[in-house]
């Protein structure tokens, strides 16, 4: 390194002597300790408060960790490169070309991140597609999000997904969202008759959020009849267990009446 | 006690409903005291059985004495004077009268009480079983009913939240209305706010009246009322904390119902022109509503030198003439609470309790999506921390646990009532 190239460091660094490294590990340690605390209380918190509370609670975590990353990543700096505008641009721009190149799809992930934090196609309590993935997001990471799955499978995405992939969002912050039980049902029988009696099958669910419209939707097929009952459970996470019990209800409801079930197996068809 | 022409009990529309709420610096120490409470870990059960054991430590005979169960004559009173030009015009198209009533309300009782003196038919609820079945003979017999008023205390017991339990109501609604015969109706207020939903009844009917909420200055003229003076017994009901009367009881000779009655109707009640502020928390904190107001008010009295009074309060006390019965304050008083760790099954047992007023086992295990040993357990659960409790072969929820399990069920997204 020729004399030349020691200034310019020179003008850009702090000398080694002169950098607090203590104060550097201190900050990075309060700055981790605090990521840790948030990680972990603010869920267990949005668990215990009352559930009206808990979509306010759960997505304030990623903002709060990337604003903590945000305020260490700068002091951190600000303690070796000398603080001018000229010494900033010079550093994140080497820095932001050596790490683009080495690691694309990383830095694609956590830009898409904070893209993801900004525009809010999924918030932690959100029950989302993403291709073949469905489930409750559990948490938003810097790189990806955790989905768990109803068979209790933690699924980690990473963020860069939300360039090119369609986001399916069942609820979008709120607390419930449409389930649909379906019935295939013979094609002789009184549709006006099933069609109130599945109302009340939903009605008369303990799960069921009672302010949300409740309907069924009825289509003709070769096969038989096919009824759509959909109906909002009071909480997202109760989603299977609504299903099932209009389900299990619903059958019971409709062999009352001499309904029966299509007899020809359905093909997976809506 | 202000204005004491002014009764007690007065039934209004349900947009005039007034709610006695909390002073602000209370309302934020109890929401905050209950959100540390759900932040701690569970409490053991055992502690919950303490609470409900020192929560019956009064001798049950001075609680019958000085709180006694109300016979709701003010609410009859305020049911004549409601009804008077519905029942004296005869040519009103309105046939049908709804009052709905939150629990601990009292509706019903005096409902049924006012039309059995009025010689009204009175008609009770079909069995759960009768429901499921579509109710053929029940209705049947109401059909033939030829009395051409009819009174129908508790319609609440005339449908399940079961795929099943609607059709009864379905035919018994149109039915009221076509009837010709003159209607007096009572509804749980948490029933009425589902069957709106579900069957549509409140654009079916006019509006309903629902009995306004007692505040700080009702309460104790409604407490005074209810006390059983015997002869030559005085009564001073004080704070224990700071010795304040809150009111007082003269001796004499012991009163019959009637006399209470028309003590009360007379205003012979002591002048209090300022709301207690324990009264005023009462209240709020009962929601107004008359028996779970009093059973908060059952809880916290005690006699003198049982409990550690302030020596301050003693000295105030010093003067009364007659037996001093100690009020707690209520920030001392242990009421059923929600456990932070209810579950998800133990929330719709409330919940479908709260719907139907009360349901036997077999009906709760009949309504409910859960294994019959995982909701007796949670009955037990509840039961120990003193939120239901059985009564005559049904469980109802406990009325001086429901303003917190009111406010849970809220909390959680659950329909609830209006009141």
């Amino acid at each position: 390194m020729d004399d030349s190239q020691k200034t310019n460091l020179n003008q850009i660094f702090y000398r080694f002597d002169e950098i607090n490294f203590l104060l550097i590990f201190s900050i990075l340690f309060f700055a981790f300790l605090f990521l840790v605390i948030v990680q972990r209380l603010l869920p267990k918190v949005a668990e215990k408060v009352p559930g009206r509370f808990r979509h306010y609670i759960l997505p304030l975590i990623p903002i709060v960790r990337l604003f903590v990353l945000l305020i260490a990543a700068f002091s951190v700096v600000s303690l070796i490169v000398k603080p001018s505008f000229q010494n900033f641009v010079a550093i994140f721009g080497a820095a932001g070309l050596a790490i683009g190149f080495a690691f694309k799809d990383y830095v694609s992930s956590l830009i898409a991140g904070v893209v993801a934090i900004y525009e809010q196609p999924y918030r932690p309590g959100d029950w989302v597609r993403i291709e073949d993935v469905y489930g409750e997001v559990k948490s938003l990471g810097l790189r990806s999000l955790q989905i768990l799955t109803p068979d209790d499978t933690m699924v980690s995405i990473p963020h860069a997904k939300i360039w090119d992939t369609g986001i399916h969002n069942a609820n979008t912050g709120k607390r419930t969202h449409l389930c649909v039980a379906d019935f295939y049902l013979h094609p002789e029988h009184d549709a006006k008759i099933v069609r109130q009696k599945l109302l009340d099958v939903a009605f008369t669910s303990a799960y069921l959020e009672v302010d949300h419209p409740v309907t069924v939707v009825v289509a003709e097929k070769p096969w038989g009849t096919h009824y759509r009952l959909k109906a909002y459970p009071i909480e997202n996470r109760d989603e299977f267990q609504f299903i099932s019990d209009l389900t299990v209800r619903g059958k019971r409801a409709l062999s009352e009446i001499g309904v029966k079930p299509a007899l020809i197996p359905v093909v997976a068809q809506r | 006690m202000g204005d004491q022409t002014i009764p007690i009990f007065v039934f209004v529309t349900p947009d005039k409903f007034t709610r006695p709420v909390e002073p602000k610096a209370e309302a934020a120490r109890s929401g905050l005291k209950a959100l540390w409470k759900r932040l701690q870990r569970s409490q053991p059960a055992s502690e919950s059985i303490d609470i409900q054991a020192e929560l019956h430590s009064v001798s049950q005979q001075l609680l019958d004495w000085v709180a006694p169960f109300p016979e709701w004559e003010e609410t009859k009173d305020a049911l004549n004077t409601t009804l008077g030009a519905w029942l004296e015009d005869e040519r009103t198209e309105q046939n049908i009268q709804i009052l709905i009533g939150p629990p601990g309300s009292g509706t019903g009782q005096a409902l049924s009480g006012w039309a059995e003196e009025q010689r009204w038919a009175v008609i009770n609820p079909p069995t759960p079983e009768e429901i499921l079945a579509g109710g053929g003979e029940w209705f049947d017999g109401l059909q033939k009913n030829k009395k051409t008023t009819v009174a129908l205390p508790a319609l609440e017991g005339c449908y399940l939240r079961h795929q099943n339990g609607l059709n009864l109501i379905r035919k018994l609604l149109p039915h009221m209305k076509d009837s010709g015969g003159r209607w007096l109706v009572g509804c749980n207020s948490w029933a009425w706010s589902y069957l709106s939903r579900a069957v549509g009844i409140n654009s079916l009917f006019p509006v309903p009246l629902v009995l306004q909420a007692l505040d700080g200055l009702l309460l104790p003229r409604w407490f005074h009322s209810l006390v059983k003076s015997s002869e030559k017994c005085c009564l001073v009901f004080r704070q224990s904390d700071n010795g304040d009367s809150i009111f007082s009881v003269k001796g004499g000779h012991k009163k019959t119902d009637q006399e209470i009655h028309s003590e009360e109707k007379t205003g012979d009640v002591p002048e209090i022109h300022e709301a207690p502020d324990f009264m005023k928390k009462i209240a709020a904190r009962g929601r107004g509503i008359p028996l779970v107001c009093w059973a908060i008010w059952r809880n916290s009295l005690q006699i003198a030198g049982e409990k550690a009074i302030d020596m301050d309060a003693l000295k105030a006390a010093a003067g009364d003439k007659g037996i001093t019965i100690w009020v707690r304050p209520l920030d001392k008083i242990e009421l059923p609470e929600v456990p932070p760790d209810i579950t998800r099954c133990e929330s719709f047992i409330l919940h479908v309790l709260l719907l139907h007023a009360s349901l036997p086992d077999n009906m709760i295990r009949l309504l409910l999506p859960f294994p019959p040993d995982e909701i007796a357990r949670g009955m037990n659960h509840l039961e120990l921390h003193g939120l239901i409790k059985l009564e005559e072969g049904a469980r109802r929820v406990s009325l001086s646990g429901y303003p917190a399990i009111r406010q849970h069920l809220y909390n959680e997204g659950y329909l609830v009532d209006e009141f």
